[in-house]
């Protein structure tokens, strides 16, 4: 066998069983006596042994092995859970995941896990002798019966051909085999099986303890049938057709795919603006189709790489519990909306960002216990990360319930490095958030006098810019602090506004695009030297794009003005254009950003006619 | 007249109205669509300094390879592509009119005396 082929396989596989250990441990430590956790570690662990051993992982396959046989005790009650033992675990945990990252790269070693297995030994009191780096034991069980009352079936069903009424038949046999056990995942689903098309075999899912002979006899009795076939469902198996399929396919594939769909999309707008020049009939059909396929490629594509958040998400619970045991901090740790989905790409940026904020909370936001008892709060902080879909982008929430950012202490901190007036006695809103992403603004002294160390919030805003998304912040002092990250979609192609300014193009995402407005002149006012105007009764500050970005002669004095509302959570902004063309798909390409060029462009596009057009950012426009 | 040396020059192309860019400096005329490509064009008068007498849109686009990158230099027009023996080049000598920095080399050909580009510092003050 090459087994430099199945290697990277070997790890991303086994890092989804790591993921489940550490969660199903975070679980049993949650509840030490529940009896599930550990039934599933179990299984995760002896995978992993199992994958381990074929690739000829000694030190895996060996760590692994012991591990179970700890695991083996508490599961049979024969020792209790201490958290001790869980911190053992949580150890090991750890150990297993350097061992297979050294395993694949090359470096196979049993010495450097020789205390670890000793003293999971010790634990498990089993003096084992030493194990035979690279073969597998065979003292583990293969499987484990399901866990919970009753053992799962599969049973497959079929009526005979002649039965009438084959809907009702099929009603009545399900009807016997719930007064066995629970049935679940019935395909097809009952409703199907009263139409026309019904063909009499059937399948579901049976809980229940009693003997095949004894399901086989039941379905019997409803009459009619043919044939019961009962499977002895183990716990990876799920009923034929319920999972859905998948490989896995290498990121760059994708990614090259989608530069390939980019160019299909901008050919396809070249295309378009073609044949609207050259009326032709015929031409005009095969352009369109060609439109509708390029479309429908583009979309199958985009969906191929999105990815749930949780895959990121997953490692944070772990995280923050090691950080808060670290710091001696009580958090309870919450992840909301794990199913929202981001391209791939999106989400790996991400997740640096987010783990800076995480350790933020837990090291500066959340109090120590006992100061959120003087002051009146729980003694355990909440601390919550969560994914929320927005029109057209995902919203990235980080609160936690602590100090919130101390703003006495940000303002003589901004005072001291010339960020404010010397003699501002407030900071507001925005002069805050301008001030906490100023870059090399060390706030941590600032905010908690606890730790030296930079909080870096900048980075983050940073991050979310080059995304095209933004950041936002909210904090009350004593109250707690919460971080937005609003961010696209995907990236590489997105929904944007073309704007007209003076005879130039710019296009618009519309992630951060409420609504547009086409005021008349009279109606903007100057408040505070700002020209604004009154949009359902709130001040909207306007920014005439023409004065932003220079250029060619402003157009002749419009009986209405088109401006487009940008809106970063609180904040909203009215860009004032020449006038609004269109709204299209575009394609982000990087380019060579000449010095001196203006901060409000995250990229450019290919428009139709093959002309290139610079990528607003809303950001920067606000 | 000045020269870039062949190996550096990916591609010439007739040159086609660039996308403004706000805030560049002068010589950077803009953004052009090379197949799919987005490249900064760099006005290659305005950058030596001298006076340009080019409208936009109009002449040749040269392309060089910068750090990987393909840049635009918009010329009024390629002449020929000459073979110079590395040692009929004068290193470095100045030339009235021309910054000494920007020289890579003088030499001549057909008569006439051209002036070598050294292209980084050309483009340095322009592009990161």
């Amino acid at each position: 066998m090459d087994v430099r082929q199945y290697a990277d396989l070997f790890l991303t596989e086994s890092r989804d069983h790591l993921t489940a250990f550490n969660h199903l441990l975070l679980e049993w430590e949650r509840d030490p006596a529940a009896p599930e956790p550990v039934g599933g570690i179990f299984r995760a662990v002896h995978t992993i042994k199992g994958m381990a051993a074929t690739m000829g992982y000694g030190a895996v396959a060996d760590l692994s092995h012991r591990i179970e046989n700890l695991l083996d005790v508490l599961r049979r009650g024969e020792k209790p859970a201490t958290p001790a033992t869980l911190e053992l675990l949580f150890k090991s945990a750890d150990a297993l995941d350097r061992a297979i990252a050294d395993a694949v790269a090359g470096k196979d070693a049993a010495a450097p896990l020789q205390a670890l297995i000793a003293q999971l030994d010790r634990e498990a009191g089993t003096g084992a002798a030493p194990a035979t780096p690279g073969r597998q034991r065979p003292s583990a069980p293969v499987m484990m019966p399901e866990a919970g009352p009753g053992r799962g079936r599969t049973v497959r069903v079929a009526l005979r051909p002649q039965a009438a009424l084959k809907g009702a038949r099929a009603i009545l046999a399900i009807r016997k085999a719930e007064a066995l056990g629970a049935v679940s995942a019935v395909a097809p689903a009952p409703a199907a099986m009263e139409t026309e098309g019904f063909d009499g075999t059937f399948s579901f899912r049976l809980d229940s303890e009693a003997d095949a002979v004894v399901v086989e006899e039941a379905l019997r009795a409803a009459g009619d049938v043919d044939t019961v076939e009962v499977a002895e469902e183990l716990h990876e198996v799920v009923a034929e057709g319920v999972r859905a399929r998948h490989i896995r396919v290498d990121l760059r594939r994708l990614d090259e795919l989608m530069n390939q769909i980019g160019e299909l999309v901008i050919a396809r707008g070249r295309l378009a603006s073609l044949t609207s020049r050259l009326a032709e009939p015929d031409l005009d059909e095969v352009a369109l189709q060609i439109g509708r396929l390029a479309g429908r490629l583009q979309s199958e594509i985009i969906q191929a790489r999105m990815t749930p958040v949780w895959q990121v998400f997953d490692r944070f619970p772990r995280m923050v519990r090691d950080l808060a045991k670290q710091m001696g901090k009580q958090v309870a740790f919450r992840v909301e909306g794990k199913e929202i989905e981001l391209d791939r790409t999106i989400l790996d940026e991400l997740a640096d960002p987010l783990v800076h904020l995480l350790r933020n909370a837990v090291d500066h936001g959340i109090e120590p216990s006992e100061d959120r008892v003087a002051r009146g709060k729980p003694a355990v902080g909440q601390l919550v990360v969560a994914a929320v879909r927005e029109r057209s982008s995902v919203a990235i929430r980080v609160s936690d319930d602590g100090r919130g950012v101390n703003r006495a202490a940000v303002l003589a901190r901004a005072r001291e490095m010339g960020l404010v007036a010397a003699d501002q006695q407030e900071l507001g809103e925005q002069e805050l958030f301008r001030v906490l992403t100023r870059s090399g603004f060390s706030t941590a002294r600032a905010v908690t006098d606890v730790s030296g160390r930079g909080v870096g919030i900048d980075v983050v805003s940073t991050a979310a810019r080059a995304l095209g998304g933004s950041l936002e912040i909210r904090t009350e002092e004593g109250k707690g602090t919460t971080f937005t990250l609003r961010l696209p979609v995907t990236l590489a192609i997105v929904r944007a506004l073309l704007a007209r300014v003076g005879s130039e193009l710019y296009a618009l995402p519309l992630t951060h695009v409420a609504e547009t407005v086409d005021p008349k002149p009279e109606e903007i006012h100057r408040v505070q030297g700002r020209e604004t105007v009154l949009l359902r009764g709130r001040l909207l500050p306007l920014v005439r794009l023409h004065e932003v970005l220079g250029g060619s002669a402003a157009a002749p004095a419009a009986q209405r003005l088109p401006v487009i509302v940008l809106e970063m959570g609180e904040r909203r902004t009215g860009v004032v254009v020449d006038a609004l063309v269109g709204q299209q798909e575009i394609v982000v390409k990087n380019f060579e950003a000449p010095r001196g060029m203006l901060p409000l462009f995250s990229g450019a596009t290919i428009l139709g006619d093959g002309v290139p057009a610079l990528i607003l950012d809303a950001g920067g426009l606000m | 007249m000045f020269a870039l040396e062949a190996g550096a020059v990916q591609e010439i192309l007739p040159a086609t109205p660039p996308t403004r860019i706000p805030g560049a400096p002068e010589a950077v005329r803009g953004l052009v669509n090379v197949r799919g490509t987005l490249v900064t064009v760099i006005d290659a008068a305005e950058a030596i300094g001298l006076p340009s007498g080019l409208a936009t849109g109009s002449g040749t686009v040269i392309l060089v390879e910068r750090r990987s990158r393909p840049v635009g230099l918009a010329v009024d027009e390629v002449l020929d592509l000459v073979s110079v023996a590395s040692a009929s080049l004068d290193d470095r000598a100045s030339l009235p009119g021309v910054r000494p920095d920007l020289v890579r080399a003088v030499g001549s050909a057909a008569g006439q005396t051209f002036v070598q580009l050294e292209t980084d510092v050309l483009l340095e003050p322009l592009l990161p």
